[in-house]
This record gives structure tokens, C-alpha cells and sequence, in this order.
């Protein structure tokens, strides 16, 4: 194996010691001895790397009362009631289309001729 | 005592079934009462804090990282199926969030360690080694953090991002390429 497989091994080994093989390259390998060190110092930095910070006692208040601001559970409950309110919505048009009379309707419920009689009236002819 | 409490102090008597008190939270919350949530955020904010401390150091950025996990929770919850427990499925929308605001974090904003504890003759080497993680893309650091800081394997991975066995594997194929590539420039 060439320096460049062993360093693929090395980096993709997942355990805490690198396998047999790959630590008697290392043993005779200054170059690749030197890079299993600088990796290692990289793999303890990413293990390292955690905040230790902890929840403030208003965390969980803080988030339910944003949550509840943003009303999306009231979204998805107004999404599931969509099929009643569509329903609701297409029945109250039509009971408004066809309670709404036409205009020939209209005209025989006009009160054209008491109109007519009193524009006459104020007319005084 | 708040509600959380109560619940913890019931179930060490034996008195309730810890899960089945999530249960009942998350069937609350589904109906939209914000008290259960917050009872629910208490249950497990401190595992979202220690996982999300896993990305993101400053306690700000951490925060926001967790308020943003508990209100995608709070949103999605009626995509959540009740057979698997609710603890990985929030596990896993912790780290989308991570992942998805370390992607918008630009790379000299989160530092990767704000100090070093490794022995004296070896904080050189330990900050020149952090200082090229910093560079990394956030997508490589994530993979790396996971593999590396959190000890997980690439179907443990998969399986709690829900992404692919071979997404996982290319994602750290091409991590470790980068920190090859960066560690190997370094020494030259």
C-alpha cells in the first residue's frame, strides 16, 4: 500500500486505534506519523467542541408563548375545518345567487305606477 | 411545582408512565394548547441544548438554534407517527435546524473552539488545527462534528437525518478529503 492509502484508511477509520496495519506504516512513516498526529489533534478539537450552556428557567415559557403567537397549530386546525368552510362558503353563494331576484322580477315588483302617481302629484298636472 | 416536575416526581413513584404523559403533551399540543408545549420543551430542552452545543458555541446562536428546533417541533408535530419515539424525531429535526443555520452562518461567525484546553506544548498545534477547521465549508464541519464529536457511525448518521446510507457516505468522503487536504497543505 502507498502512504496515500494508509492516510485514506486512517481517516476513514471509525474506532479509537488505528487498525494493525495502518500503525506499523506509521511506525516506519515519519511523514505520515507527523499527519496522523495533526489529524488526531483534529478529531480531539471536533470532540472537544461543545457549548456546555444550559436552558434558562424561562426557556420552555419563551418558546410555548412565541408558538402559540404564531398560531400555525391554529393553522393546521383552520386546514383540517377547509372542507367545512368551503362548504359553507358555496352554499351561502348560491343561496345568494338564487335569492337574489332577476330584473324582470325586479321590474314587476317595482312600485312603478305609485311612482308614477305621485311624480304626477307633485308635477300638479 | 410546574408541570414538569410534577410529572417527573409521579413517574419515579410509579404512578405514571413517563411516555405516556409525552404522549398526552403531544396529543395537547396537536390541539393547540401552548401549556402542554411548554411542558414538552422542559422534558427535553436540555437534550437539544447538549446537541445543538455540539454546532454552536455562543450561547445566542445555541439558543436560537433550540427555539428553532421546539417551533419546526411545534409546526410539525401532526407529521410526527407516534410508532417511533418522539425523542428521534426531534432529535432529527435538531439537527436539520442545526444543519440548516450552520449552512446561513457564515464561517468566521462560529468559532469552533473559544479556548483551548489541551496541554501547554500542544495548544500550538491544537489552534493551528482548530483555525483550519474554521475553514472548512459548514456542511464538512457538520458531517466532521457528527463522526468525529458525537462518535456516530454512517448508518447512525443516515438514520437520524433521515438521509441515505450512501448520502452520509459522500458527505464524509467529502469531509475527510477536505481535512486530508487541509491538514496535509498545513505541514508542507
Amino acid at each position: 500500500m502507498t502512504c496515500d492509502e494508509y492516510r485514506d484508511k486512517l481517516l476513514a477509520w471509525e474506532g479509537i486505534e488505528p487498525p494493525p496495519p495502518v500503525r506499523a506504516h506509521l511506525e516506519s512513516c515519519t511523514s505520515c506519523a507527523a499527519f496522523a498526529r495533526r489529524f488526531e489533534t483534529a478529531r480531539e478539537a471536533l470532540r472537544d467542541h461543545r457549548a456546555e450552556h444550559q436552558p434558562d428557567p424561562y426557556f420552555a415559557r419563551r418558546v410555548s408563548a412565541l408558538a402559540a403567537g404564531g398560531s400555525d397549530p391554529l393553522g393546521w386546525a383552520a386546514m383540517k375545518l377547509l372542507p367545512v368552510t368551503l362548504t359553507l362558503v358555496l352554499a351561502m353563494s348560491a343561496w345568494c345567487w338564487l335569492a337574489t331576484p332577476g330584473p324582470s322580477e325586479l321590474f314587476e315588483q317595482a312600485p312603478t305606477e305609485d311612482l308614477l302617481g305621485w311624480a304626477l302629484e307633485e308635477s300638479g298636472s | 411545582m410546574d408541570g414538569v416536575a410534577c410529572i417527573s416526581a409521579m413517574a419515579d413513584d410509579g404512578a405514571i408512565e413517563p411516555q405516556s404523559e409525552e404522549a398526552r403533551l403531544i396529543a395537547a399540543c396537536r390541539k393547540g394548547d401552548s401549556d402542554a408545549f411548554a411542558d414538552l420543551v422542559r422534558l427535553h430542552e436540555r437534550r437539544v441544548f447538549r446537541l445543538a452545543g455540539r454546532f454552536f458555541r455562543r450561547r445566542e446562536d445555541l439558543e436560537e438554534a433550540a427555539q428553532e428546533t421546539f417551533l419546526t417541533a411545534w409546526t410539525k408535530l401532526h407529521t410526527y407517527r407516534s410508532e417511533a419515539p418522539f425523542e428521534h424525531w426531534l432529535t432529527r429535526v435538531c439537527l436539520n435546524c442545526c444543519y440548516a443555520r450552520l449552512r446561513k452562518t457564515k464561517p468566521a461567525e462560529e468559532l469552533i473552539a473559544d479556548r483551548v484546553e489541551a496541554p501547554a506544548a500542544d495548544a500550538d498545534a491544537r489552534l493551528e488545527v482548530e483555525g483550519l477547521l474554521r475553514t472548512l465549508p459548514p456542511e464538512d464541519r457538520f458531517v466532521l462534528l457528527l463522526l468525529h464529536g458525537e462518535g456516530w457511525s454512517v448508518s447512525e448518521i443516515g438514520e437520524r437525518l433521515g438521509w441515505s446510507r450512501a448520502k452520509v457516505k459522500v458527505r464524509a468522503f467529502r469531509a475527510r478529503k477536505k481535512l486530508r487536504r487541509l491538514l496535509e497543505e498545513a505541514s508542507t
